[in-house]
């Protein structure tokens, strides 16, 4: 049966000219799990709020076509059938929560269906059971995880029981291990439950597989719907693939894996030597030095402990470790934030302390993961010449040369907030690197973006470091580190557990392996990914 | 209402008892307009948090209002020019008595409302108060909620905010001037962000079907004995401070020349006084008598 059929669906939101979805087309059968696909701004999120009616109910705009659930027009629906039968799940959690108290978080959509009391208390202890709640059921939604906050929001959902489920990029805002858990516990919904699926997602590994449908969009349009059976036959004419299809289709190869197995069968019967070109590079001056740092937020209770590390001009070093690891209390310690601890972290030879306001400006750059938290300004130009106005030393014709390396310069004069999230990242860092500073730290600079967006961070971080200037990113997207970070350091409960060359430590990482070191495990070591392409193109070519 | 966290007496009472409590204290402080009447109301505020324990978290936000209460001090100096004694002179430029004894009493009253809102924000837990609110004012709750929730993100976000704008320069340091623009720049941001976050949380409100029907609770908090003589004395002191004004005992005047504090005391006053601190006094006697075991 269908669960939802989309007829001549086209969308313009309110005051523009342009549709966000032009002539949509689209049958969803009862059961299936639907993948959609394409660059940002395609229209992906657009055509889930236009299947559980946020559009046009919520948004306004116009529209043309029509949209049915379950054999019925959605405008004909009521509001209390459509939420009961579409649930709707969106990218951040902290961003959903009503309520402080889980329990009650998880009751919020059954109490706006004017659920009686018994059926709440047994759906909730049944998404307890089904989402392994229980034990933090007595908790406050501030004193969880990113990842169980997420869970409960989808659990929040599926205790309305709805037949047909939505999300808008569920595990964006979520490190590796709390993503992996968010797409087990949703393929355990379609696979286990027969709801019907509908995701979009960046994280693709995963989701491939789980799949049965794949939707293409681009430019508000579908381009291509792929069924599982026939992935195989067009994954060649599919941009946005797993990681792993990536290296494997810019390797050359006509069959393409979708997962670390699939990739190891394909080259199981073949030789390959190590890269004869490779150089790793040396770095001789030194920029940074912490010597024996030690920090507790509450006395016996050490963040940091003995934490010793050099960065060197030119070097890009990348920190991994999961939440709680103390990363960002080193950043914060690095970046002069956090002023009272024990042992030394000094900059050009200065100790951080010591150092003034415009020297500390200069020195260190920090790029937060929340872009728009930077954003105060009117204009573009302003947002970027904020920093150099600060420490007194505006220059027009620098903020404009910045503007247009950063392709900001026709949009000067717009508001940081009207702007895409592509150019609202790039703007962040334009805002960071106006006082060109020694060392860069980035947190999470990779969250929540797609593959293509991912290589243009990655570019930038290479030729800035090409100027001489030292980079940290703190992720934990190993195989980014893979392929950009010269040096890695894995912390752990507020220590450094592994430091070294990133060649060295990623690829005897046993979680934090990039997937191209995994497809070569016992062959040979690689942790880049162009480094890998290189080695399969030597197959092909064979 | 970020800092609730239960265990304490007073977060025993029925929410919407904390809210009238809260409420009753808010309008007293609006109403009254003789500054001694007012500052043994607070007392008896500051004692009712220190019966219930929370005094020291309310003296944070003490410490915060006395700033802003300067400020307006200031500003009421500089623009006030009411009142016949003259206790400055600079050229054209005076201060009067009576303008420096009104901007007290204005920054006395404001400090009262915060500690009010400091003491609601340590008895009144945000999700019964969420409840409450959406039974009240139904499908518009979505409006007040999102009020209510900015609150929450308002705390959360300024120290983000704060480190951001350290990182691009802004050292709140420097002259007053500078340090009220250096703390502009953040609540602007704060705003914005929080506007934005608001209407995600909306349409995630939405989205689980908020505001489309009436709403069952899963949790239904009951009314106790405490609840009904609390509620009672609030209403009582509601009429009182209503009557009080429309009687004309609330009649205080600041200019040309402002009335003494203490001739203007009147039985009406002592006994309104009296009925805030039998508050204090039940509370005590509930503590230390019949729950002490």
């Amino acid at each position: 049966m269908e669960a939802i059929k989309i007829k001549d669906f086209t969308y313009y939101y309110p005051e523009t000219s342009r549709p966000s979805l032009q002539n949509i087309n689209l049958t969803i059968n009862e059961g299936e799990f639907i993948l959609i696909i394409g660059p940002s701004g395609c229209g992906k999120s657009t055509l889930l709020r236009a299947i559980n009616g946020l559009i046009p109910n919520f948004y306004g705009g116009k529209i043309k076509g029509e949209v049915l659930i379950k054999n019925k027009n959605i405008s004909e629906v009521s509001k209390n059938e459509l939420f009961k039968t579409v649930g709707f799940i969106f990218q951040d959690p902290e961003k959903q929560s009503v309520y402080n108290s889980i329990e009650r978080e998880i009751a919020f959509g059954m109490e706006n269906l004017n659920m009686d009391i018994r059926r709440m208390k047994k759906n909730i202890a049944e998404v307890s059971d089904l989402f392994n709640l229980d034990f933090i059921k007595e908790k406050s939604v501030n004193d969880i995880s990113g990842g169980e906050r997420q869970k409960v929001e989808i659990a929040s959902v599926v205790a309305m029981d709805p037949d047909i489920i939505i999300l808008d990029e569920p595990t964006s805002q979520l490190d590796p291990i709390s993503a992996d858990e968010i797409l087990n516990s949703i393929n355990k919904l379609n696979k286990d439950m027969g709801k019907t699926v509908i995701l979009v997602e960046q994280r693709l590994e995963k989701c491939f597989d789980m799949a049965d449908r794949i939707l293409i969009m681009e430019n508000g349009k579908i381009i291509n719907q792929i069924s599982k059976d026939d992935i195989n036959i067009y994954i060649n004419k599919i941009n946005f693939l797993p990681k792993i299809s990536m290296i494997f289709k810019e390797a050359g190869f006509k069959t393409l894996p979708l997962n670390i197995k699939e990739a190891k069968k394909l080259i199981a019967n073949f030789n390959i030597s190590n890269p004869s070109n490779r150089n790793l590079k040396s770095f001789n001056d030194e920029i940074l030095k912490v010597d024996n740092l030690n920090f507790e937020y509450n006395p016996n209770k050490a963040v940091l402990k003995n934490i010793n590390f050099n960065l060197h001009k030119g070097e890009i070093l990348g920190i991994m470790g999961q939440n709680g690891a103390g990363k960002t209390t080193l950043s914060k310690i690095l970046v002069g934030l956090i002023k009272k601890f024990k042992g030394k972290v000094i900059i050009n030879g200065k100790e951080i302390q010591s150092l003034s306001n415009i020297e500390r400006v200069k020195s260190i750059g920090y790029l937060a993961q929340n872009p728009t938290l930077y954003f105060g300004r009117d204009t573009v130009f302003d947002e970027v010449a904020y920093s150099i106005r600060n420490i007194g030393e505006f220059d027009r014709e620098k903020v404009i040369e910045l503007l247009k390396k950063f392709d900001l310069y026709e949009i000067m004069g717009k508001n940081p907030r009207d702007l895409s999230g592509g150019q609202k990242q790039r703007l962040a860092i334009a805002c960071t690197v106006i006082t060109k500073p020694d060392i860069l730290i980035l947190d999470e600079p990779t969250r929540g973006i797609d593959i293509f967006h991912k290589i243009e961070i990655g570019n930038f971080i290479k030729e800035y470091a090409s100027l001489g200037k030292s980079i940290i990113i703190i992720t934990h997207d190993s195989d980014f580190v893979g392929d950009f970070c010269d040096s890695t350091m894995i912390m752990h409960q507020g220590e450094i557990v592994a430091y070294g060359k990133t060649l060295d430590i990623l690829y005897d990482a046993i979680y934090y392996s990039p997937q191209v070191s995994r497809i070569f495990k016992d062959k040979i070591k690689v942790v880049n990914s162009r480094e890998g392409i290189e080695l399969l193109k030597r197959i092909t070519n064979a | 209402m970020l800092n609730f966290s239960s265990g304490k007496f007073i977060q025993r009472f029925n929410t919407l008892t904390n809210i009238i409590l809260i409420l009753t204290y808010i309008i007293g402080f609006l109403l009254v307009n003789n500054i001694l009447i007012l500052t043994v109301i607070l007392t008896s505020l500051i004692l009712l948090s220190k019966v219930n324990g929370i005094c020291k978290e309310i003296f944070v936000f003490f410490r915060f209002s006395v700033f802003i209460a300067l400020i307006i001090i200031i500003f009421n100096l500089l623009v006030n020019k009411n009142g016949g004694t003259r206790i400055f002179i600079f050229g054209d430029f005076f201060i009067t008595l009576e303008s420096f004894y009104y901007s007290l009493f204005m920054t006395s009253r404001l400090i009262s409302i915060m500690i009010t809102f400091a003491f609601g924000n340590q008895i009144i837990n945000p999700d019964d108060a969420f409840n409450i609110i959406s039974k009240i004012f139904g499908k518009s709750s979505l409006v007040m909620s999102l009020v209510y929730r900015l609150s929450f993100s308002l705390t959360n976000q300024i120290s983000n905010i704060k480190e951001i704008e350290f990182l691009r320069g802004n050292t709140f340091e420097g002259s007053f001037y500078k340090r009220i623009k250096s703390y502009g720049e953040v609540v602007n941001i704060l705003f914005l962000s929080s506007l934005e976050d608001s209407l995600e949380l909306a349409e995630a409100m939405y989205s689980r079907g908020y505001g489309i029907s009436k709403r069952s609770s899963y949790r239904n908090q009951n009314f106790t004995f405490r609840d009904y003589v609390i509620i009672l004395i609030c209403i009582i002191l509601i009429i009182l401070l209503t009557a009080y004004q429309i009687l004309g005992y609330n009649s205080f005047k600041f200019f040309p020349e402002f009335d003494n504090p203490l001739k203007g005391v009147t039985m009406y006053d002592v006994m309104i006084l009296l009925i805030f601190y039998s508050l204090v006094i039940i509370n005590w006697w509930w503590i230390n008598g019949s729950d002490k075991n």
